[in-house]
């Protein structure tokens, strides 16, 4: 399966992201298991991925909003 | 050739958020992605990856929008921009929106495969607008990056 192009592009970011120390291997390691050709990301899948994007969003939106 | 017509129609797309479709060539580009069919796994698998993708791209913005704001003289030595971070927030809600709906429209799969693989470009491309942001003014404490 081809990676799309914004996944492509966010990889060159890795080395970033292990500078701030977010366990962004890990991540990318599950993701791509979900995504790999005998598997597809079910309901448990999504809602663990979906509970990731609302802590986090929590954190950004709360930064951004601090002026 | 399959990923180009995707890509060009993400292309396409991304545009036509921000400017009125100009001529033939941008609903063409869109009407081939839409020609393109798929199985529902692999629709599942590309949403799946497109929601992730804003997921790392909020990882790669939080920081900078965590430093304090840049003001007047004197200023922070390593801060951020108001006006940066009200664009990173812009572009992060529209793509959380679109990621969201596509998420729910692609796994309850009860619309035309060949208009779901146009809602996912559709995603993909407000994904990257974000991305490209927080790309630009990606923050570590090693890289000293200033307003």
């Amino acid at each position: 399966m081809a990676l799309p192009a914004i996944l492509a592009q966010l990889v060159g970011l890795i080395p970033t992201l292990i500078g701030l120390g977010t366990n962004v291997v890990g991540l990318w390691q599950w993701i791509d298991q979900q995504v790999s050709d005998n598997k597809t990301p079910g309901d448990e899948e999504w809602e663990r991925l979906e509970k990731m994007i609302a802590a986090q969003k929590a954190l950004f939106d709360n930064a951004a909003s601090k002026d | 050739m399959r990923t180009l017509v995707k890509l060009l129609a993400t292309v396409a797309i991304a545009t036509s958020a921000t400017v009125p479709l100009s001529g033939c060539s941008t609903l063409g580009t869109v009407t081939q992605a839409a020609n393109t069919s798929v199985s529902k796994d692999e629709l599942n698998k590309r949403a799946f990856q497109v929601r992730a993708a804003y997921l790392t791209a909020l990882y790669v913005a939080t920081p900078y929008v965590e430093l304090p704001r840049c003001t007047p003289a004197p200023s922070p030595p390593v801060c951020s921009s108001a006006t940066i971070v009200a664009e990173m927030k812009k572009a992060s809600d529209v793509a959380d929106r679109a990621t969201k709906d596509m998420a729910s429209v692609v796994r309850a799969f009860d619309s035309n495969p060949k208009l779901l693989q146009v809602v996912v470009a559709g995603a993909e491309a407000a994904v990257k607008a974000f991305a490209d942001i927080a790309d630009a003014y990606s923050y570590s404490p090693s890289k000293k990056v200033t307003s």
